[in-house]
């Protein structure tokens, strides 16, 4: 009598489920509580000229057959705990209400997704307060689209009348020969396999009329970026009209050139310059067999780089970001272009003359203090290449037994005068390091790899330091050295000692291009086998988090561990590349299938 | 005279120790059983009680002092958790550690008595600060915990977290420290009474001359004196272990524990009068102070399965939160279990005096009460901390259950048996509940769930819930 409930197979089965049909409460609730409007991208544009945001999603049920997906819920259904995740009463209205969906249309979840929005869902946001919003869900059966907007509200009817609220029934309407119906601030009507909502009368009677032919179909503005064709697998397809979007309620006043304050400039000039030299903005998501990628671009960029931005990227002949540094048992290998001292000449063209004074005046003061130099000969000697990396931990260099082994990183930086930046400015920081050396209790050693100066912290491991301290500072050996025109700083030598290597690697390896054009901005890659393998290092960390904070036994924890590493060793290698080319400006996430 | 004394005074003393066997006027009920899960383990699930009921209670008394199976694989799992929780120097990850053990060790019964003996030579980290000296301490307790009771003593004399916690590093030849000797005989031993301030003088100058160095015990002969002492009538040359051997021989010590152990696993408010006492501590003297046999006698015995034992005692914060979560057959994060029972004033590791917990009646406050009625809506919710202890799992599958049956099953899960009128009103808040919820959208699965929840967190806010 007193039994667990559901076996561990039909809990599997019912988690798969539940999966699924959190996906269509997404998309179904989201677009019907939403209430906008319908139109298809094969025939003329339906939706608004004057949109400030388009969106669409194409085919969503194709997501849940992505191989990725496929893979990572093969590996998902054999947790317990996202099986119990899943259990969770906080899911409780969405299961049901999908359930919901399920008896009062009569087929399951996967038939729903292909009948009802099989096609796809766009969505408009246009000007106005509050903003203008249509959404057209495009199903391949218009007999259970026709269904859909009545088994939505008898949803939504239930669920408010469980807080004391009475759904009004929807007011008719008639709009030529169609009739459409008003609930509180939503209009909606069905016309074919197409269900149209929006939330202003004129917006979803002019969809009626484009639908009919009584008005143009819309052929200019952002909709018809819609139109264009896309590459297979595209998801999600995004477009911002960049000077609409601006004019939007609550678009924040930093990102508006000219700029109110300097800060925003410094964090973020290139980006500044995009959105105020380029007409709009899009960003797709494809979803091609097994691989996925991600693509943001700021096409048709209009004249010269804004000045005072310049430097931020990439942006002129013959400059890019430094190839990757890639030692051994790379987890995350980073490289930007970024030239500060570019920026801080062209200076006086950002438009902020007191800002910047005062700027110049906190800067110099530096010189004023013990430092010997200021912020400003730093950046004068600081190069425009910055690079980082995350490795993982190899052997120790303690004797300490360290049980939670921590990854490594490093960040180099190009010095534009090695010699100048040894004389001015390693001084001073030698003398910062000191101190922080006696107070850390921490031993200083200078070692030479290949004719460079290695400058080792190390921290001591008498009995009374080791007892009284967390072991997990002896994961660390701060380590830095000036070599080869760069600065490296790291968290082990080893690592150091690598990136000394890596850096004589890529010295020798002959530049490929020939090209004036500036090179990619940014690059970036993870890999993820590696991040997988790292879950067998932090082990033992991983294993009690999961005992002592989540509950789950040692053996579960462990089961979730082997999970996990499954889980992240499938996505095989994240790749990142930012840059300028002829179409302007892309910034590209690709994550490749991998070999099975 | 209390209904418990009554019950005890009707069990003749020749026969209150003798093992219990059921009998048409005394069965061996669902009751019965959970008592004895309660007792020997901090709790029981439904599946382990209706185990239990299948077994004899002679057997199950057993299959609870030898453990279950799969013990050294448990102790190997642990072993790979203490190196990390010893070098994070977070206390919490300790306490966190030990509620685990409590938890799911294949030996709850060690585990109970490892507790019992951590409040007995009351050591606390604020003093000791050294989480692997109390971890070591804590593996001692544990080791010896249904072993001898001599060896037991002689170890803790000469542990370091306690030679720390005592002050025995500052007990020195020419400059005695009394603080251990008094304790030994007062609170570890014989009870007050049973010595004078001149044998603690004379045992402390016995126990001159140790030390702690590199985590380990250290005797320094230089620092002992090795001066003739007089100690409870015998005199001579001693060293620690002798004072332990003196204490030992005294006929109060077996009496002692055995007082003080029957308060833990059988009864808080009865006291046990000599004629009771001393068939029990006879024996565990005799058996050279074997505890596992005292605590056999204990658990078998017709006292333990009586009125006088059963709700006789109030459940510690670590009997509420370990039983609890142990009925709900949950899994809920240990390090939050601990921090529950720091806040309800028993953080393990800091009990708040050598003389330990008091317990009993201190267990119970308003405001203690309360914090148990809201932890036990946390265990119970189904989301957050008891994400993994959802009562709506434990309802039979595939059956449209009625009020009073969700009612009805919870109260037996937590309760075994209790009033018609409690049930009674449980049942219409769950009828009133049941119609509140069918005014919302949801499956009629989802209403149970939500039922089942709310059925378990008023069962558990019965005061009788308390006790155990």
């Amino acid at each position: 009598m007193l039994q667990a409930r559901y076996s561990v197979g039909a809990m599997i089965a019912e988690q798969s489920r539940t999966l699924c049909r959190l996906f269509l409460a997404l998309a179904v609730y989201g677009t019907a509580i939403s209430a906008t409007f319908a139109a298809d991208l094969a025939t003329p544009n339906l939706l608004p000229g004057n949109s400030a945001v388009v969106a669409e999603l194409r085919q969503p049920q194709a997501v849940l057959q992505h191989g990725l997906v496929l893979r990572g819920l093969a590996i998902l259904k054999q947790s317990r705990a996202f099986q119990d995740a899943l259990g969770n009463p906080d899911f409780d209205l969405i299961r049901d209400g999908i359930q919901h969906f399920e008896s009062q249309l009569g087929i399951p979840l996967d038939k729903i997704l292909d009948n009802c929005i099989g096609e796809g869902i766009w969505i408009s946001v246009g000007e106005g307060t509050p903003p203008e919003i249509c959404v057209i869900v495009h199903g391949r059966d218009a007999e259970r689209v026709a269904r859909l907007p009545a088994v939505t509200l008898s949803l939504i009817g239930r669920i408010v009348a469980g807080r004391g609220i009475t759904l009004p029934d929807p007011t008719p309407r008639t709009h030529h020969q169609h009739t459409y119906y008003q609930l509180g601030e939503a209009f909606y009507t069905v016309a074919g396999p197409r269900w149209l909502l929006a939330n202003r009368e004129a917006s979803l009677q002019g969809m009626l009329d484009r639908l009919d032919g009584r008005v143009p179909a819309t052929t200019a503005g952002l909709p018809t970026l819609l139109n264009e064709p896309i590459a297979d697998g595209t998801a999600l397809r995004v477009g911002l009209d960049l000077p609409r979007i601006q004019q939007l309620p609550g678009f924040p006043a930093a990102f508006k050139w000219p700029p109110k304050e300097p800060g925003p400039v410094i964090l973020a000039a290139g980006w500044l310059d995009l959105i105020h030299r380029s007409p709009q903005v899009t960003a797709e998501l494809s979803l091609a067999g097994d691989s996925v990628r991600a693509h943001l671009r700021f096409p048709k960029l209009a004249g010269d780089i804004t000045p005072g931005t310049v430097g931020y990227f990439a942006s002129e002949p013959a400059v890019a970001a430094a190839p990757l540094l890639e030692p051994a048992q790379l987890i995350y290998s980073a490289s930007w272009y970024r030239d500060y001292w570019k920026m801080w000449e062209r200076r006086n063209d950002v438009p902020l003359p007191n800002e910047i004074g005062k700027l110049e005046k906190q800067l110099a003061s530096t010189q004023d203090g013990n430092l010997g130099y200021s912020a400003i000969d730093f950046l004068r000697l600081m190069g425009p290449h910055l690079r980082f990396v995350v490795t993982r931990p190899g052997p120790s260099a303690y004797r300490v037994a360290v049980t939670d082994r921590l990854p490594n990183f490093a960040a180099v930086v190009d010095l534009r005068d090695e010699n100048a930046f040894r004389d001015k400015v390693l001084p001073p920081i030698q003398r910062i390091l000191g101190v922080v050396a006696i107070t850390q209790k921490m031993i200083s050693q200078n070692t030479q790899y290949k004719s460079a100066e290695v400058t080792v912290l190390k921290f001591t491991e008498d009995a009374a330091a080791v007892m009284n301290s967390d072991r997990v500072r002896y994961n660390f050996e701060p380590t830095y050295a000036i070599t080869r025109g760069h600065l490296i700083v790291g968290s082990t030598a080893a690592l150091v000692r690598n990136l000394i290597d890596e850096l004589d690697r890529l010295q020798s390896v002959p530049a490929n291009s020939s090209s004036t054009a500036p090179g990619p901005t940014e690059r970036q890659i993870v890999k993820f086998d590696e991040l997988a393998a790292l879950v067998d290092d932090v082990h033992g960390l991983a294993v009690r988090n999961a005992v002592l904070n989540n509950g789950l036994t040692i053996a579960e924890a462990e089961q979730e561990l082997a999970l996990l590493k499954q889980l992240v060793a499938a996505l095989g290698a994240l790749r990142v590349e930012a840059g300028f080319d002829e179409q302007g400006f892309g910034y590209r996430i690709e994550l490749p299938a991998v070999q099975k | 005279m209390s209904t418990a004394e009554q019950a005890l005074r009707r069990l003749r003393p020749d026969v209150a120790w003798t093992s219990y066997f059921p009998n048409p006027s005394n069965l061996w009920d669902d009751v019965k059983v959970a008592h004895l899960w309660r007792r020997a383990s901090g709790g029981a699930s439904a599946e382990q009680i209706e185990r239990g009921l299948k077994t004899t209670p002679a057997d199950l008394i057993r299959s609870l002092l030898d453990g279950g199976l799969g013990q050294a694989a448990f102790e190997a799992e642990i072993a790979k958790l203490r190196e990390g929780v010893l070098t994070s120097n977070d206390p919490q990850q300790l306490k966190g550690l030990w509620i685990y053990r409590m938890l799911h060790s294949p030996h709850p019964l060690q585990e109970r008595l490892a507790l019992f003996w951590h409040n007995h030579f009351a050591t606390s980290n604020a003093k000791v600060n050294d989480l692997r000296l109390m971890q070591q301490q804590n593996d001692t307790l544990r080791q010896h915990a249904l072993g001898h009771f001599d060896d037991l003593l002689q170890a803790m004399t000469r542990d370091p977290a306690m030679l720390i916690w005592l002050d025995s590093q500052s007990n020195r030849k020419g400059q005695p420290n009394e603080n251990y000797g008094r304790e030994l005989f007062e609170l570890f031993g014989l009870g007050v009474g049973h010595y004078t301030e001149q044998d603690i003088k004379e045992s402390s100058r016995a126990l001159t001359g140790w030390s702690v160095r590199n985590g380990r015990a250290h005797f320094d002969p230089q620092q002992h004196d090795a001066g003739e002492k007089t100690v409870l009538g015998e005199t001579g040359n001693f060293h620690a272990g002798d004072i332990v051997r003196i204490c030992l021989a005294q006929p109060a010590c077996a009496d002692f524990i055995v007082q003080k152990l029957f308060r833990y696993l059988v009864s808080e408010t009865v006291t046990l009068d000599p004629t009771y006492i001393t068939p029990l501590a006879d024996g565990f003297r005799s058996r050279n102070y074997d505890i596992g046999w005292l605590v056999e006698r204990m658990l078998s015995s017709w006292v333990f399965f009586s009125p006088a034992a059963i709700g006789q005692r109030v459940k510690s914060p670590v009997d509420f939160v370990v039983g609890t979560v142990k009925s709900l057959n949950g899994a809920v994060s240990p390090i939050k279990l601990a921090e529950f029972c720091d806040q309800l004033g028993q953080g393990l590791f800091y009990p708040p005096s050598v003389k330990g917990w008091e317990g009993g009646e201190r267990w119970i406050s308003s405001t203690g009460l309360l914090f148990r009625q809201n932890l036990a809506f946390e265990l119970t919710r189904g989301t957050g901390l008891g994400g993994r202890s959802d009562p709506a799992r434990l309802l039979p599958a595939g059956e449209q259950l009625t009020d009073e049956a969700i009612a009805r099953y919870f109260t037996h899960l937590f309760h075994q048996q209790i009033e018609e009128a409690v049930l009674r009103q449980i049942t219409e808040q769950i009828a009133s509940e049941r119609g509140r919820l069918q005014q919302e959208f949801r499956s009629a699965r989802s209403v149970e769930g939500a039922l089942a929840r709310t059925a378990a967190h008023l069962a558990l806010t019965v005061p009788e819930f308390q006790l155990g």
